[in-house]
């Protein structure tokens, strides 16, 4: 009778010894909500963490809008990331966390000096995400950290709901380090910068309303960063790797008395095949790509309701599409020299051995080279509430 | 009665002197103010006494059926001298059985302390001068409650009878919709003192033999004094009495025990008692409730799946909340992890004491609530919401989205229809968050686990306890975790556990 229940004590007082030791209070926390990253001077690291002041995110729910920001920069430099990290918890009286850091930015002089060493902190962390999205700026990126949110409690909310909608192609981290490790595809970044809200920079009275926009895309060439693309033509990377959620698209025709029109679309899907062809040293790939629209603005003279007017607008968007397509694969080839698209991939899946005997060692030489043609079909499948536009007489419509 | 407490001056032995067997009578009740001697001479001159408890007998039944019969009758053709006491028995055998029109159980009694326990369980005796015997007339009248709604389990839509303290209105009500020569009941008496009646019941040919002869030879090792409640019983025929979960059903409700008969299980109504045993008692069969087949199987699904929700809940909600809280803040969407964060920040326990401290309070509540008559419980559970829910929020000594966890696990305990598997989800819930606070998630899977190792192994009068689903029983599992269509359940045989003997 003795014996067991010694044993029983002994059981149960070790299991007030043991356990407990990761044990850690949500009051004891602070949580990084976003990571910056910047090159300092002598080669070294700038790490900035915007830290959530928890105590101020209950003052803006409950009191309607405190003045206070409610997020903390803290930012170190050191050899390291790690290095910078630990001096940064030494200022600090709670525990780090990057459990919930949703947002890496990286600014351009480090990205230019490449990210590998970067990258292994982030791979290597338990905490950190592999869905943090990675973002590449002009400039600081401790910058972009402390632009006041304008919707949310803290900018990386707002900078991920952003990334969410992928107005332009999204990259988490763990996006980013694929395409790094493939060969045959190259990793871009969305360029994120801090716009004026409204009208131009220069413009003196709306100088304190800024915003986070996605501009652009950073191409990268391994894992430097190389040069940016605008808008229109980082539109055209999501549209040929199949990505685009939604976007638009304007051209302009000419009536026949000569004045222009418009005419703006807003293209609800775009569906892109990409064939490759190896004919002896030249390589080839067929683009083809099946675009449906919906008429949003139309200034042109042209009557909607008549079909022939219908198809005259989508082969002119068909052109459009075309011409930018070409565009940004010349860009890619020659500006770049960088496959942001994965061509290199899409001719691995179809000729396997060719690649792995020749390609794959030197399509950093070969992707230049590459032929590209490209064959589009656009559908207009709805033009909103009027048929045809207000701005004409009937007399006045072509027909 | 045992020998060693009988009063000295009774033999015990029954002999044709009306006054020595009324001494003796009156020896062995002596300070029982309830018990009632009557008088009589019959018009032949012979002395008789009537000897009952009042309050037992349905006295109108004495004054009128019985008593001015069996005198009137009985002694009009006898000779005015009859002496001869076998005479006098005979012929009064013979009134009763021909001339009669009783309803009631005779008894002709040659034992003293036979004729004295058919007094104590409310037969009335007759004794006559004369007559070496002792007749007992079963006139039972006791004082009962109505039929009503049970308390503990209401329906919406079904039958509103429950069982209630008389053991001859339960078994009524259970014969009542089970018209069948099938429908056994066998009765048993237990306790020394209290001598309760057991009716065993079950449907022949549903309910296996072996279930049948178990439950009878456990039943019938009972050794006690006194029986109470049901369960006294339950306890004593468990498998295994360490276990928190229950291992029988216990009901108030006619259809649940009729439907549970039916499925093969076998039914213990207990006198005295509103509150019927049926085992074997399974755990899927205690997260049933009548009502599921008295609405449309959609919807009773639907209210199935929610109760199965409610079970994970009312057991892992707090723990999950301290183990998310303090060792995986990962795990919480970051939003979420903010709020919960801003509005923990002015508390100065750590989640566990917080958690701890408002389950107590509510479990206190709760059975503050009960206990309390009812204007009272309403009072407190105005105290309960107003300085649980509001001021201790206000003060910042309780975070409210833990306010929250708790109502939530509070509401989910309430979905149990068995009060008593809730009561075991109630307490396994303690040591949940402790293994939650010192361990984490890992602490609560290990609790878990161990959780489920302990109802696999459990067994309830052969059946294990997690049937159908362990042993898997393909046929019977559409009507567990969610409400089988009728016209599924037709093909349905016996209960499993007539199958596997």
């Amino acid at each position: 009778m003795r014996k067991p229940l010694i044993l029983l004590l002994a059981l149960i007082i070790s299991l007030f010894l043991t356990g407990c030791w990761s044990r850690v209070e949500l009051n004891d926390v602070a949580i990084v909500t976003a990571t910056a990253l910047d090159r300092a001077e002598n080669n070294k690291l700038q790490v900035s963490l915007q830290i959530l002041k928890v105590k101020m995110t209950k003052g803006i729910s409950e009191k309607g809008g405190g003045g206070e920001n409610a997020t903390l920069i803290v930012s170190e430099k050191g050899e390291t990331i790690m290095e910078a990290y630990q001096v940064i918890q030494k200022k600090i009286p709670r525990m780090v966390i990057f459990s919930h850091n949703r947002v890496i930015v990286v600014g351009d002089q480090l990205a230019r000096a490449g990210l590998s060493p970067v990258l292994d902190f982030f791979s290597r962390h338990r905490e950190a995400r592999g869905n943090s999205y990675l973002l590449v700026t002009k400039g600081e990126g401790k910058e972009i950290l402390k632009a006041p949110p304008n919707f949310e409690i803290f900018t990386a909310e707002e900078i991920r709901e952003e990334e969410k909608a992928r107005y332009l192609d999204s990259v988490t981290f763990r996006d980013f380090v694929f395409r790094l490790l493939e060969k045959g595809i190259e990793p871009i970044c969305t360029q994120l910068q801090i716009v004026p809200l409204s009208g131009q920079k220069n413009d003196a009275s709306d100088k304190k309303e800024t915003g986070l926009a996605v501009v652009g895309a950073g191409i990268f060439h391994h894992d430097k960063l190389i040069g940016w693309m605008k808008r229109q033509d980082s539109e055209v990377l999501l549209w040929l790797k199949n990505r685009m959620k939604r976007s638009s698209m304007t051209v302009s025709m000419q009536n026949k008395d000569g004045s222009t029109g418009k005419v703006s679309v807003q293209l609800s899907k775009a569906k892109t095949s990409i064939r490759p062809r190896i004919q002896g040293e030249k390589i080839q790939f067929d683009i083809t790509m099946h675009m449906t629209g919906e008429l949003f603005e139309n200034t042109t003279k042209l009557s909607i309701k008549e079909i022939q007017n219908l198809n005259k607008i989508q082969q002119v968007l068909e052109q459009e599409v075309k011409k930018r397509v070409t565009s940004t694969v010349n860009k890619l080839k020659k500006q770049f020299k960088s496959d942001a698209v994965g061509f290199g991939t899409i001719l691995h899946r179809k000729y396997k051995k060719e690649w792995n005997e020749t390609y794959s060692k030197r399509w950093d030489q070969e992707f230049p080279k590459i032929e590209v043609t490209t064959d589009v079909q656009f559908k207009i499948n709805g033009t909103g509430r009027v048929n045809d536009s207000t701005l004409w007489e009937e007399e006045q419509l072509e027909k | 009665m045992a020998p060693n407490q009988q009063p000295d001056n009774v033999a015990g032995m029954l002999n044709e002197n009306l006054n020595e067997n009324l001494k003796q009578f009156q020896a062995v009740f002596k300070n029982c103010a309830d018990i009632h001697y009557r008088q009589f001479e019959l018009k032949t001159g012979q002395q008789g006494v009537l000897i009952y408890l009042s309050g037992m007998v349905d006295t109108d039944a004495i004054d009128l059926d019985m008593t001015r019969q069996l005198i009137e009758s009985c002694m009009t053709e006898n000779s005015t001298s009859a002496e001869d006491s076998a005479r006098l028995t005979e012929n009064l055998q013979h009134t009763i059985q021909s001339k009669l029109g009783f309803t009631s159980q005779v008894n002709w009694n040659d034992d003293f302390y036979s004729s004295v326990e058919q007094i104590l369980s409310g037969d009335y005796a007759l004794l006559l001068d004369g007559m070496a015997q002792v007749l007992t007339i079963n006139a039972k009248g006791l004082e009962t409650r109505a039929i009503e709604e049970p308390a503990t389990e209401a329906v919406i839509r079904g039958p509103r009878d429950g069982f209630q303290e008389s053991i001859s209105t339960n078994m009524s009500l259970i014969r009542r919709r089970l018209m069948t020569a099938q429908l056994k009941m066998e009765m048993v008496t237990i306790g020394r003192l209290t001598k309760t009646e057991i009716a065993i019941t079950y449907l022949e040919g549903n309910a296996g033999e072996d279930l049948i002869a178990e439950v009878k030879k456990r039943i019938g090792r009972i050794q006690i004094d006194a029986i109470l409640e049901s369960c006294n019983i339950e306890e004593l025929i468990e498998d295994n009495s360490l276990s928190p979960f229950p291992q029988v059903m216990v009901t108030e409700r006619p259809d649940k025990v009729v439907g549970n008969l039916l499925e093969g299980r076998v039914g213990i109504i207990i006198d005295n008692t509103p509150f019927v045993i049926v085992v074997p008692g399974t755990f899927f069969q205690m997260l049933q409730s009548p009502e599921d087949y008295y609405q449309r199987y959609i919807i009773a699904s639907a209210i199935r799946l929610l109760r199965l929700l409610s079970v994970v809940s009312s057991l892992l909600l707090p723990s999950l909340y301290i183990a998310l809280t303090t060792y995986h803040h990962e795990m919480i969407p970051t939003m979420l992890l903010i709020s919960i964060a801003s509005s923990r920040e002015t508390v100065p326990f750590p989640a566990v004491v917080e958690a701890l401290v408002m389950e107590v309070a509510f479990e206190g509540l709760r059975e503050a609530g009960v206990r309390l008559p009812r204007p009272v419980g309403q009072a407190v559970s105005i105290v309960g919401a107003l300085v649980i829910g509001q001021a201790a929020v206000a003060a910042g000594i309780v975070s409210s989205p833990l306010v929250i966890v708790i109502s939530m696990t509070g509401i989910a305990s309430f979905l149990f229809p068995s009060f008593q598997l809730g009561l075991a989800f109630r307490l396994l819930r303690f040591p949940m968050m402790i293994a939650a606070a010192t361990f984490g998630l890992y602490g609560i899977l290990m609790l878990l686990l161990f959780m489920l190792l302990h109802m696999l192994s459990l067994q309830s009068f052969g059946t294990p306890y997690m049937t159908p689903l362990a042993p898997f029983s393909r046929g019977a599992i559409k009507d567990v975790i969610t409400r089988a269509n009728r016209r599924l359940m037709l093909k349905q045989g016996p209960h499993p556990s007539k199958d596997r003997s």
